[in-house]
Protein backbone atom coordinates (compact mmCIF):
# COMPACT_ATOMS: atom_id res chain seq x y z
CA UNK A 1 0.00 0.00 0.00
CA UNK A 2 1.50 3.43 -0.68
CA UNK A 3 1.42 6.49 1.65
CA UNK A 4 -1.55 8.57 1.87
CA UNK A 5 -0.23 11.51 -0.94
CA UNK A 6 3.16 13.17 -0.48
CA UNK A 7 1.11 16.17 0.79
CA UNK A 8 0.36 14.82 3.93
CA UNK A 9 2.46 12.94 6.48
CA UNK A 10 0.77 9.84 8.16
CA UNK A 11 0.88 11.50 11.52
CA UNK A 12 -0.53 14.50 10.53
CA UNK A 13 -3.91 12.25 9.18
CA UNK A 14 -6.70 12.90 11.73
CA UNK A 15 -9.03 9.37 12.77
CA UNK A 16 -11.13 10.22 9.97
CA UNK A 17 -8.82 10.68 7.26
CA UNK A 18 -7.07 7.59 8.08
CA UNK A 19 -9.85 5.92 7.85
CA UNK A 20 -10.71 6.64 4.70
CA UNK A 21 -7.55 6.57 3.24
CA UNK A 22 -7.14 2.67 4.73
CA UNK A 23 -10.54 1.90 3.49
CA UNK A 24 -9.04 2.83 0.20
CA UNK A 25 -6.20 1.21 0.45
CA UNK A 26 -4.41 4.37 -0.37
CA UNK A 27 -2.86 4.01 3.72
CA UNK A 28 -1.36 1.02 5.34
CA UNK A 29 -2.35 0.26 8.90
CA UNK A 30 1.04 -1.25 9.20
CA UNK A 31 2.65 2.11 8.02
CA UNK A 32 0.74 4.46 10.29
CA UNK A 33 1.38 1.91 13.30
CA UNK A 34 5.21 2.33 12.67
CA UNK A 35 5.19 5.61 11.61
CA UNK A 36 3.45 7.15 15.36
CA UNK A 37 5.83 4.27 17.07
CA UNK A 38 8.67 6.08 15.33
CA UNK A 39 7.34 9.27 16.13
CA UNK A 40 6.93 8.61 19.89
CA UNK A 41 10.68 7.22 20.18
CA UNK A 42 11.58 10.99 18.31
CA UNK A 43 9.67 13.02 20.51
CA UNK A 44 7.74 11.65 23.33
CA UNK A 45 11.11 12.46 25.62
CA UNK A 46 10.00 16.17 25.65
CA UNK A 47 6.18 15.60 25.88
CA UNK A 48 5.58 12.69 28.00
CA UNK A 49 2.57 11.93 26.85
CA UNK A 50 3.30 8.02 27.07
CA UNK A 51 3.04 6.23 29.98
CA UNK A 52 3.46 2.92 27.74
CA UNK A 53 3.30 1.71 24.29
CA UNK A 54 1.94 -1.52 23.36
CA UNK A 55 4.13 -1.93 20.04
CA UNK A 56 4.03 -5.54 19.68
CA UNK A 57 0.03 -6.07 19.77
CA UNK A 58 -0.45 -2.44 18.26
CA UNK A 59 2.06 -3.82 15.34
CA UNK A 60 -0.19 -7.44 14.88
CA UNK A 61 -3.50 -5.92 14.93
CA UNK A 62 -2.49 -3.60 12.41
CA UNK A 63 -1.40 -6.08 10.06
CA UNK A 64 -4.67 -8.23 10.58
CA UNK A 65 -6.61 -5.04 9.69
CA UNK A 66 -3.78 -4.58 6.47
CA UNK A 67 -4.72 -8.35 5.54
CA UNK A 68 -8.60 -7.35 6.07
CA UNK A 69 -8.12 -4.17 3.91
CA UNK A 70 -6.96 -6.13 1.29
CA UNK A 71 -9.85 -8.00 0.61
CA UNK A 72 -13.29 -6.85 -0.46
CA UNK A 73 -14.92 -7.09 2.75
CA UNK A 74 -16.90 -4.47 4.75
CA UNK A 75 -14.80 -2.73 7.13
CA UNK A 76 -16.28 -0.90 10.52
CA UNK A 77 -15.22 2.42 10.76
CA UNK A 78 -12.41 3.08 12.36
CA UNK A 79 -10.72 -0.01 10.79
CA UNK A 80 -7.17 0.37 11.00
CA UNK A 81 -7.17 3.81 13.29
CA UNK A 82 -4.67 3.95 16.48
CA UNK A 83 -6.04 5.55 19.35
CA UNK A 84 -4.19 5.90 23.04
CA UNK A 85 -6.38 5.81 26.05
CA UNK A 86 -6.10 7.85 29.24
CA UNK A 87 -4.30 5.33 32.19
CA UNK A 88 -7.62 5.31 34.01
CA UNK A 89 -8.93 2.86 31.55
CA UNK A 90 -8.23 -0.65 32.10
CA UNK A 91 -6.84 -2.25 29.07
CA UNK A 92 -6.53 -5.95 28.36
CA UNK A 93 -2.66 -6.88 29.19
CA UNK A 94 -1.19 -3.83 29.42
CA UNK A 95 -0.33 -2.16 32.69
CA UNK A 96 -2.79 0.08 34.00
CA UNK A 97 -1.75 2.03 37.20
CA UNK A 98 -4.07 5.65 37.27
CA UNK A 99 -0.66 7.23 38.25
CA UNK A 100 -0.82 5.70 41.81
CA UNK A 101 2.26 3.78 42.67
CA UNK A 102 1.00 1.05 44.11
CA UNK A 103 -0.77 -0.05 40.82
CA UNK A 104 1.80 0.18 39.16
CA UNK A 105 2.06 -3.30 38.25
CA UNK A 106 -1.56 -3.82 38.14
CA UNK A 107 -2.24 -5.26 34.08
CA UNK A 108 -5.60 -6.31 33.77
CA UNK A 109 -7.37 -9.27 32.39
CA UNK A 110 -10.15 -7.45 30.72
CA UNK A 111 -10.60 -3.92 28.35
CA UNK A 112 -12.61 -1.45 29.60
CA UNK A 113 -15.46 -0.82 27.73
CA UNK A 114 -14.75 2.21 25.53
CA UNK A 115 -11.56 0.62 24.25
CA UNK A 116 -13.59 -2.48 23.73
CA UNK A 117 -15.87 -0.67 21.59
CA UNK A 118 -13.66 1.10 19.64
CA UNK A 119 -11.46 -2.25 19.06
CA UNK A 120 -14.82 -3.85 17.62
CA UNK A 121 -15.10 -0.90 15.27
CA UNK A 122 -11.46 -1.68 14.15
CA UNK A 123 -9.53 1.25 16.11
CA UNK A 124 -6.22 -0.10 17.47
CA UNK A 125 -4.82 0.38 20.73
CA UNK A 126 -1.37 2.01 20.57
CA UNK A 127 -0.85 2.28 24.15
CA UNK A 128 -1.28 4.39 27.54
CA UNK A 129 -1.81 7.79 27.60
CA UNK A 130 -0.66 10.07 31.14
CA UNK A 131 -3.33 11.04 33.55
CA UNK A 132 -3.06 13.11 36.92
CA UNK A 133 -3.23 10.59 39.95
CA UNK A 134 -6.83 8.82 39.48
CA UNK A 135 -7.45 11.95 37.18
CA UNK A 136 -7.26 14.37 39.88
CA UNK A 137 -5.90 17.77 40.34
CA UNK A 138 -2.07 16.95 41.35
CA UNK A 139 -0.23 17.99 38.06
CA UNK A 140 1.64 15.13 36.03
CA UNK A 141 4.55 14.92 33.97
CA UNK A 142 3.32 16.29 30.94
CA UNK A 143 4.66 19.09 29.67
CA UNK A 144 2.92 21.78 27.15
CA UNK A 145 4.00 21.24 23.92
CA UNK A 146 3.28 25.02 23.02
CA UNK A 147 4.72 26.14 26.09
CA UNK A 148 7.05 24.60 28.50
CA UNK A 149 6.44 26.84 31.44
CA UNK A 150 2.75 26.44 31.18
CA UNK A 151 0.34 23.41 32.32
CA UNK A 152 -0.73 20.58 29.13
CA UNK A 153 -3.62 20.73 31.79
CA UNK A 154 -5.16 17.74 33.13
CA UNK A 155 -6.27 15.38 34.59
CA UNK A 156 -6.09 14.03 30.44
CA UNK A 157 -2.72 15.77 30.31
CA UNK A 158 -1.06 13.09 27.73
CA UNK A 159 -4.26 12.50 25.82
CA UNK A 160 -4.32 16.12 25.18
CA UNK A 161 -0.37 17.40 24.35
CA UNK A 162 -0.48 13.70 22.44
CA UNK A 163 -3.43 14.63 20.24
CA UNK A 164 -1.62 17.65 20.07
CA UNK A 165 2.16 16.77 19.22
CA UNK A 166 0.64 14.18 16.23
CA UNK A 167 1.62 11.02 18.79
CA UNK A 168 -1.88 9.51 17.74
CA UNK A 169 -4.66 11.04 15.99
CA UNK A 170 -7.48 10.46 18.94
CA UNK A 171 -6.91 9.43 22.42
CA UNK A 172 -9.89 9.06 25.42
CA UNK A 173 -9.98 11.11 28.11
CA UNK A 174 -12.41 11.55 30.47
CA UNK A 175 -14.32 14.79 32.71
CA UNK A 176 -15.13 14.89 36.29
CA UNK A 177 -14.66 18.91 36.28
CA UNK A 178 -13.32 19.90 33.45
CA UNK A 179 -10.68 17.35 32.73
CA UNK A 180 -11.37 17.02 29.01
CA UNK A 181 -12.06 20.09 27.72
CA UNK A 182 -9.60 22.13 29.56
CA UNK A 183 -6.26 20.08 28.23
CA UNK A 184 -8.19 20.20 24.71
CA UNK A 185 -8.59 24.01 24.92
CA UNK A 186 -4.61 24.31 26.64
CA UNK A 187 -3.29 22.12 23.78
CA UNK A 188 -4.93 23.52 21.05
CA UNK A 189 -7.43 20.59 19.86
CA UNK A 190 -10.59 19.03 19.99
CA UNK A 191 -12.24 17.88 23.29
CA UNK A 192 -15.68 16.11 23.34
CA UNK A 193 -17.58 15.16 26.15
CA UNK A 194 -21.33 13.67 25.47
CA UNK A 195 -23.64 13.11 27.87
CA UNK A 196 -23.68 11.54 30.92
CA UNK A 197 -24.85 8.18 30.55
CA UNK A 198 -24.35 8.19 26.72
CA UNK A 199 -20.61 5.82 27.34
CA UNK A 200 -20.20 2.77 29.58
CA UNK A 201 -17.54 3.38 32.47
CA UNK A 202 -17.35 0.17 33.08
CA UNK A 203 -13.42 -0.67 33.75
CA UNK A 204 -12.68 2.86 34.19
CA UNK A 205 -11.10 4.02 37.59
CA UNK A 206 -13.77 6.45 39.35
CA UNK A 207 -13.02 9.45 40.89
CA UNK A 208 -16.64 11.04 41.54
CA UNK A 209 -19.25 8.35 40.19
CA UNK A 210 -22.45 10.91 38.99
CA UNK A 211 -20.23 13.30 37.22
CA UNK A 212 -17.00 11.10 35.78
CA UNK A 213 -17.95 11.14 32.08
CA UNK A 214 -15.95 9.69 29.20
CA UNK A 215 -14.43 11.75 26.40
CA UNK A 216 -12.58 12.46 23.45
CA UNK A 217 -9.15 14.65 22.32
CA UNK A 218 -9.34 15.14 18.44
CA UNK A 219 -8.30 16.87 16.14
CA UNK A 220 -11.64 17.09 13.87
CA UNK A 221 -15.09 17.25 14.90
CA UNK A 222 -15.56 14.29 12.09
CA UNK A 223 -13.23 12.22 14.75
CA UNK A 224 -15.79 12.67 17.56
CA UNK A 225 -18.47 11.74 15.35
CA UNK A 226 -16.87 8.20 14.58
CA UNK A 227 -16.15 7.96 18.40
CA UNK A 228 -19.20 8.68 19.34
CA UNK A 229 -20.62 6.09 16.58
CA UNK A 230 -18.63 3.32 18.00
CA UNK A 231 -18.49 3.93 21.72
CA UNK A 232 -21.89 5.03 22.46
CA UNK A 233 -24.85 2.69 23.48
CA UNK A 234 -26.68 1.08 27.03
CA UNK A 235 -24.32 -1.26 28.73
CA UNK A 236 -26.56 -3.06 31.20
CA UNK A 237 -23.27 -3.89 33.47
CA UNK A 238 -22.78 -0.26 34.20
CA UNK A 239 -25.44 1.58 36.62
CA UNK A 240 -24.58 4.52 35.56
CA UNK A 241 -25.01 3.86 31.56
CA UNK A 242 -28.73 5.06 30.21
CA UNK A 243 -30.65 3.08 27.29
CA UNK A 244 -30.93 6.18 25.17
CA UNK A 245 -30.67 5.41 21.12
CA UNK A 246 -27.74 6.97 19.50
CA UNK A 247 -29.45 8.68 16.35
CA UNK A 248 -28.09 8.29 13.05
CA UNK A 249 -25.07 11.17 12.70
CA UNK A 250 -25.10 12.93 9.08
CA UNK A 251 -22.10 15.15 9.60
CA UNK A 252 -21.96 15.09 5.92
CA UNK A 253 -25.35 17.14 5.62
CA UNK A 254 -24.69 20.82 5.14
CA UNK A 255 -25.99 22.48 8.51
CA UNK A 256 -27.35 25.60 8.41
CA UNK A 257 -26.24 28.74 10.11
CA UNK A 258 -26.44 27.84 14.03
CA UNK A 259 -28.30 29.94 16.32
CA UNK A 260 -25.76 30.42 19.98
CA UNK A 261 -26.05 31.69 22.93
CA UNK A 262 -23.66 33.39 24.19
CA UNK A 263 -23.41 32.79 28.11
CA UNK A 264 -22.95 36.36 29.94
CA UNK A 265 -21.92 34.75 32.59
CA UNK A 266 -18.93 33.34 31.54
CA UNK A 267 -17.94 36.57 29.37
CA UNK A 268 -17.83 37.81 33.03
CA UNK A 269 -15.70 35.26 34.58
CA UNK A 270 -13.61 35.37 31.77
CA UNK A 271 -10.09 37.08 31.54
CA UNK A 272 -10.28 40.33 29.40
CA UNK A 273 -7.94 39.20 26.25
CA UNK A 274 -10.08 36.36 25.97
CA UNK A 275 -13.45 38.49 26.54
CA UNK A 276 -11.63 39.89 23.17
CA UNK A 277 -11.44 37.17 21.56
CA UNK A 278 -14.93 35.51 22.09
CA UNK A 279 -16.36 38.89 20.69
CA UNK A 280 -14.24 38.47 17.67
CA UNK A 281 -15.70 34.69 17.32
CA UNK A 282 -19.00 35.76 17.41
CA UNK A 283 -18.42 38.43 14.53
CA UNK A 284 -16.75 36.22 12.52
CA UNK A 285 -19.42 33.83 13.27
CA UNK A 286 -22.55 36.48 12.58
CA UNK A 287 -20.82 37.43 9.39
CA UNK A 288 -21.05 33.67 8.14
CA UNK A 289 -24.63 34.11 8.90
CA UNK A 290 -24.93 32.75 12.42
CA UNK A 291 -27.66 34.35 14.72
CA UNK A 292 -25.96 35.33 18.20
CA UNK A 293 -28.07 36.24 21.33
CA UNK A 294 -27.03 36.38 24.98
CA UNK A 295 -28.57 34.28 27.28
CA UNK A 296 -27.80 33.57 31.26
CA UNK A 297 -26.99 29.99 32.57
CA UNK A 298 -30.05 30.90 34.94
CA UNK A 299 -28.48 30.09 38.18
CA UNK A 300 -25.74 31.96 39.42
CA UNK A 301 -21.97 30.29 38.43
CA UNK A 302 -20.93 30.72 41.92
CA UNK A 303 -24.04 28.35 43.16
CA UNK A 304 -23.36 25.89 40.26
CA UNK A 305 -19.77 25.90 41.01
CA UNK A 306 -20.75 25.34 44.79
CA UNK A 307 -22.93 22.35 44.45
CA UNK A 308 -20.58 20.74 41.95
CA UNK A 309 -17.82 21.02 44.66
CA UNK A 310 -19.60 19.38 47.32
CA UNK A 311 -20.79 16.31 45.25
CA UNK A 312 -17.11 15.55 43.92
CA UNK A 313 -15.38 16.09 47.48
CA UNK A 314 -18.15 14.22 49.05
CA UNK A 315 -17.69 11.15 46.03
CA UNK A 316 -14.26 11.37 45.45
CA UNK A 317 -14.16 10.91 49.43
CA UNK A 318 -16.43 7.73 49.24
CA UNK A 319 -14.60 6.76 46.59
CA UNK A 320 -10.84 7.15 47.82
CA UNK A 321 -10.27 7.14 51.48
CA UNK A 322 -10.34 3.20 51.76
CA UNK A 323 -7.26 3.51 49.27
CA UNK A 324 -5.51 6.14 51.35
CA UNK A 325 -6.31 4.21 54.80
CA UNK A 326 -4.81 0.85 52.61
CA UNK A 327 -1.74 2.33 51.08
CA UNK A 328 -0.75 5.07 52.97
CA UNK A 329 1.44 7.86 51.68
CA UNK A 330 0.93 6.80 48.43
CA UNK A 331 -1.52 9.79 47.37
CA UNK A 332 -0.35 13.06 45.65
CA UNK A 333 -0.88 15.92 48.40
CA UNK A 334 -3.82 17.67 46.79
CA UNK A 335 -6.25 14.67 46.20
CA UNK A 336 -5.51 13.16 49.53
CA UNK A 337 -6.22 16.54 51.28
CA UNK A 338 -9.30 16.91 49.38
CA UNK A 339 -10.61 13.03 50.03
CA UNK A 340 -9.60 13.82 53.65
CA UNK A 341 -11.94 17.30 54.00
CA UNK A 342 -14.24 15.35 51.08
CA UNK A 343 -14.76 12.72 54.21
CA UNK A 344 -15.99 15.57 57.06
CA UNK A 345 -19.13 17.12 54.24
CA UNK A 346 -21.95 16.17 56.26
CA UNK A 347 -24.54 14.02 54.31
CA UNK A 348 -27.52 16.58 54.29
CA UNK A 349 -25.13 18.77 52.92
CA UNK A 350 -24.46 16.57 49.70
CA UNK A 351 -28.18 15.32 49.57
CA UNK A 352 -29.36 19.01 49.42
CA UNK A 353 -26.55 19.69 46.34
CA UNK A 354 -27.69 17.26 44.70
CA UNK A 355 -31.47 18.34 44.94
CA UNK A 356 -30.14 22.18 44.08
CA UNK A 357 -28.14 20.28 41.37
CA UNK A 358 -31.74 18.94 39.29
CA UNK A 359 -32.70 22.61 39.85
CA UNK A 360 -30.30 23.91 37.97
CA UNK A 361 -30.18 21.14 35.45
CA UNK A 362 -33.88 22.55 34.91
CA UNK A 363 -32.40 26.13 34.64
CA UNK A 364 -29.97 25.04 32.36
CA UNK A 365 -32.44 23.56 29.99
CA UNK A 366 -34.40 26.61 29.61
CA UNK A 367 -31.50 28.62 29.08
CA UNK A 368 -30.53 26.59 26.23
CA UNK A 369 -34.26 26.17 24.94
CA UNK A 370 -34.31 28.82 22.06
CA UNK A 371 -30.64 28.30 20.49
CA UNK A 372 -29.20 25.41 18.94
CA UNK A 373 -26.11 25.81 21.33
CA UNK A 374 -24.88 27.62 24.10
CA UNK A 375 -21.39 29.49 22.86
CA UNK A 376 -18.63 30.35 25.98
CA UNK A 377 -15.11 30.27 26.47
CA UNK A 378 -14.04 26.89 27.81
CA UNK A 379 -11.26 28.71 29.96
CA UNK A 380 -11.04 31.52 31.56
CA UNK A 381 -7.93 32.60 29.84
CA UNK A 382 -4.85 30.16 28.39
CA UNK A 383 -3.23 27.75 30.09
CA UNK A 384 -1.07 28.79 33.24
CA UNK A 385 1.91 27.77 35.21
CA UNK A 386 2.35 24.60 35.66
CA UNK A 387 2.00 23.90 39.61
CA UNK A 388 -1.80 23.36 38.63
CA UNK A 389 -3.80 22.23 35.92
CA UNK A 390 -5.75 24.95 35.09
CA UNK A 391 -9.19 26.34 36.74
CA UNK A 392 -12.18 24.31 35.51
CA UNK A 393 -15.38 26.60 36.11
CA UNK A 394 -15.95 26.65 32.78
CA UNK A 395 -16.03 23.23 32.25
CA UNK A 396 -17.79 22.03 35.43
CA UNK A 397 -20.88 23.50 34.62
CA UNK A 398 -21.63 20.83 32.15
CA UNK A 399 -20.21 18.15 34.04
CA UNK A 400 -22.84 19.09 36.64
CA UNK A 401 -25.48 19.01 34.40
CA UNK A 402 -24.53 16.04 32.57
CA UNK A 403 -24.75 17.77 29.24
CA UNK A 404 -22.72 17.59 26.24
CA UNK A 405 -19.83 19.61 24.81
CA UNK A 406 -17.30 20.39 23.22
CA UNK A 407 -14.45 22.51 22.49
CA UNK A 408 -12.68 23.61 19.69
CA UNK A 409 -9.33 25.50 19.10
CA UNK A 410 -10.19 29.02 17.90
CA UNK A 411 -7.16 30.93 17.24
CA UNK A 412 -3.74 31.88 19.13
CA UNK A 413 -3.40 34.16 21.73
CA UNK A 414 -0.43 36.91 22.14
CA UNK A 415 1.55 37.79 23.25
CA UNK A 416 2.32 34.13 24.57
CA UNK A 417 1.45 32.62 21.26
CA UNK A 418 -0.89 29.74 23.45
CA UNK A 419 -4.06 28.06 22.23
CA UNK A 420 -7.39 30.11 22.80
CA UNK A 421 -10.83 27.82 22.79
CA UNK A 422 -14.25 27.80 22.21
CA UNK A 423 -16.98 25.99 23.96
CA UNK A 424 -20.53 24.58 22.58
CA UNK A 425 -23.04 23.07 24.91
CA UNK A 426 -26.28 21.26 23.40
CA UNK A 427 -29.07 19.68 25.35
CA UNK A 428 -28.82 16.13 26.85
CA UNK A 429 -28.42 13.47 24.34
CA UNK A 430 -28.56 16.29 21.37
CA UNK A 431 -24.98 15.18 20.28
CA UNK A 432 -25.55 15.07 16.70
CA UNK A 433 -26.96 18.91 17.13
CA UNK A 434 -24.13 19.83 18.63
CA UNK A 435 -20.90 18.22 16.49
CA UNK A 436 -23.04 19.18 13.35
CA UNK A 437 -22.90 22.94 15.06
CA UNK A 438 -19.07 22.28 15.85
CA UNK A 439 -18.61 21.13 12.27
CA UNK A 440 -20.08 24.36 10.90
CA UNK A 441 -17.79 26.39 13.47
CA UNK A 442 -14.93 24.73 13.05
CA UNK A 443 -15.41 25.42 9.11
CA UNK A 444 -14.94 29.57 10.05
CA UNK A 445 -12.38 29.37 12.19
CA UNK A 446 -8.69 29.20 11.53
CA UNK A 447 -7.26 25.60 11.33
CA UNK A 448 -5.16 25.15 14.89
CA UNK A 449 -1.56 23.65 13.41
CA UNK A 450 0.87 21.55 15.73
CA UNK A 451 2.43 23.32 18.43
CA UNK A 452 5.65 25.13 16.59
CA UNK A 453 8.70 22.73 18.26
CA UNK A 454 6.73 19.68 17.07
CA UNK A 455 5.65 20.39 13.47
CA UNK B 1 -18.53 26.49 58.47
CA UNK B 2 -14.94 26.85 58.39
CA UNK B 3 -14.64 27.16 62.07
CA UNK B 4 -16.83 23.90 62.55
CA UNK B 5 -14.82 21.65 59.80
CA UNK B 6 -11.35 22.91 61.70
CA UNK B 7 -12.90 21.36 64.29
CA UNK B 8 -13.66 18.21 62.88
CA UNK B 9 -10.65 18.13 61.14
CA UNK B 10 -8.56 18.64 64.41
CA UNK B 11 -10.63 15.60 66.07
CA UNK B 12 -10.19 13.23 63.24
CA UNK B 13 -6.54 13.48 62.03
CA UNK B 14 -5.16 15.17 64.94
CA UNK B 15 -2.89 18.74 65.24
CA UNK B 16 -0.50 17.96 63.29
CA UNK B 17 -1.89 16.99 59.96
CA UNK B 18 -4.72 19.81 60.31
CA UNK B 19 -2.33 22.45 60.63
CA UNK B 20 -0.86 21.37 57.09
CA UNK B 21 -1.06 24.11 54.38
CA UNK B 22 -2.68 21.98 51.93
CA UNK B 23 -5.17 20.81 54.36
CA UNK B 24 -5.84 23.95 55.47
CA UNK B 25 -6.66 25.26 52.10
CA UNK B 26 -9.24 22.08 51.06
CA UNK B 27 -10.99 23.02 54.65
CA UNK B 28 -11.43 26.44 52.86
CA UNK B 29 -12.38 25.92 49.67
CA UNK B 30 -14.53 23.23 50.93
CA UNK B 31 -16.37 25.64 53.70
CA UNK B 32 -17.29 28.06 50.91
CA UNK B 33 -18.85 25.58 48.87
CA UNK B 34 -20.55 24.43 51.73
CA UNK B 35 -21.54 27.41 52.89
CA UNK B 36 -22.76 28.67 49.75
CA UNK B 37 -25.15 25.42 48.81
CA UNK B 38 -26.07 25.48 52.23
CA UNK B 39 -27.84 29.79 51.92
CA UNK B 40 -30.16 28.18 48.84
CA UNK B 41 -33.54 27.18 50.09
CA UNK B 42 -35.68 24.45 48.59
CA UNK B 43 -38.96 23.30 49.32
CA UNK B 44 -38.89 20.17 51.92
CA UNK B 45 -41.35 18.44 50.48
CA UNK B 46 -39.75 18.67 46.92
CA UNK B 47 -37.78 16.37 44.16
CA UNK B 48 -35.78 13.61 46.42
CA UNK B 49 -32.17 14.01 45.19
CA UNK B 50 -31.90 10.88 42.75
CA UNK B 51 -28.92 11.41 40.33
CA UNK B 52 -30.17 11.48 37.36
CA UNK B 53 -29.15 11.06 33.30
CA UNK B 54 -28.89 14.72 32.08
Amino acid sequence: MAEASPAVALHELTAAQAARLIREREVSPVELVENLLARAAEIDGRVQAWVSLDAERALAAARTAEQAARQDVDLPPLHGVPFGAKDIYDSFGIKTAAGFRPYANRIPTTDAEPIARLKRSGAILLGKMVTTQFAHADPSRTRNPWADDRTPGGSSSGSAAGVATRLVPIALGSQTAGSVLRPAAFNGVIGFKPTYGRISKRGVFPLAWTLDHVGLLARSVDDCGLFLTAVAGHDPADPSSANQQLPVLELDTEFPAPRLGIVREALHYAAPRMAEHIAQVIARFEAAGARIVEVSLGEPLDLILAVHHVIMQTEVAAAHWQLIEQYPGSHEPRLRAYVEVGRLLPGAIYLHAQRLRRRIRSAMRRSIAGVDALLLPTAGDVAPARDTTGDPSLQAPFSLTGFPSLSLPSGIGAPEGLPLAIQLVAEPWQEPRLLSVGRWCEAQLPPMPAPPLFR
Amino acid sequence: MLEELSRSALETYGEERSGEARLQIALGAAATAVWRVSQEPLDPLGNEPLPTHG
